[in-house]
């Protein structure tokens, strides 16, 4: 069974945070069940077996939470974002105009690969011929 | 108007204008359009949410139907929109109570896995009541401590209605 204790505070609550505050103070035991939050506030859902003291403690933490801090999941998920924003950054700085004109220029590209096809080729060719006991010859 | 238990009658007794005023009109009456039904439409400017794994009323105050039950049996509707959290396990559960009875099973009436948001309608029949003053209140938890049920109604309806079958 469980209790419920309503805990006046400014309304501006981090749930996340919040909640890994009381499983911290409550050394993660079996006396502190969760935690809601209404309209009316917040509550924290203690076991029936809680002691004036465990409630002092649910009181102390939840009057002294600081909803401007992240709790653990959420400083990895704005650390993530970050190298993205940072990724990003790093692309859009990059002269991408200067390689897709490079791509784009007709009369080279052709030529480039005629040229990786004709050495490709050549490979092959003296692979399987040195493949049949020949000498490869020397082009 | 309430419901007017009819006792039994044996050969020769009277039913005169009062017994049927009482027994027979008074009671068409109740159920014709009389039985008790309440419902509740509530969108506030935050929503509801729950890090515990234990069951706990939503809004006990604001999210409540009382009936005055006759019959026993009792039938309750809610539509709301409920999140569950990415937190790993992350699963929100809601139920139906009646004076804190849950309808549903171990994982209540309805229950979201991680991550996800959907619009759920939950209904419960309650058969075995006691007669009197019954109250039926939204439960909500997630079944991983820590992790975040919300059911949203900062800009979104919570319905909650309830008549006597």
């Amino acid at each position: 069974m469980a209790r419920e204790y309503r805990i006046d505070r400014p309304p501006a609550v981090n749930v996340s945070r919040l909640d890994e505050e009381l499983r911290a103070a409550f050394g993660g035991g079996a006396v502190y069940l969760g935690m809601a939050l209404d309209p009316g506030g917040v509550r924290v859902v203690l076991d029936d077996a809680a002691t004036e003291a465990d409630e002092a403690t649910a009181r102390s933490v939840t009057l002294a939470h600081d909803h401007t801090r992240l709790s653990a999941g959420q400083a990895q998920e704005a650390a993530r974002a970050a190298r993205v924003a940072a990724a990003r950054a790093q692309v859009n700085a990059a002269d991408l105009a200067g390689i897709v004109a490079d791509v784009g220029n007709a009369a080279t590209i052709p030529a480039r690969r005629c040229a990786r096809r004709s050495r490709a080729w050549r490979g092959c060719w003296a692979a399987s011929r040195k493949a049949e006991g020949y000498t490869p010859s020397v082009e | 108007m309430a419901w007017t238990a009819i006792p039994d009658k044996s050969t020769g007794d009277l039913m005169d204008e009062t017994w049927y005023d009482a027994h027979f009109k008074a009671n068409m009456e109740y159920l014709l359009g009389g039985r008790p039904q309440a419902s509740v439409c509530r969108t506030g400017a935050s929503d509801y949410t729950t890090t515990s794994a234990s069951w706990l009323n939503v809004d006990a105050a604001n999210l409540a139907l009382t009936l005055a039950i006759a019959s026993g049996r009792a039938f309750v509707i809610a539509t709301f929109r409920l999140e569950s959290d990415n937190t790993a396990g992350s699963e929100a559960e809601v139920d139906i109570a009646a004076d804190g009875a849950r309808a549903g099973g171990a994982h209540g009436l309805v229950r979201l896995p991680q991550n996800q948001q959907e619009w759920a309608t939950i209904m419960a029949l309650f058969p075995a009541l006691s007669p009197g003053n019954r109250t039926f209140r939204l439960q909500y938890r997630n079944v991983t401590g820590g992790a975040m049920a919300t059911i949203k109604n900062d800009g979104f309806p919570i319905t909650l209605l309830g008549w006597e079958v």
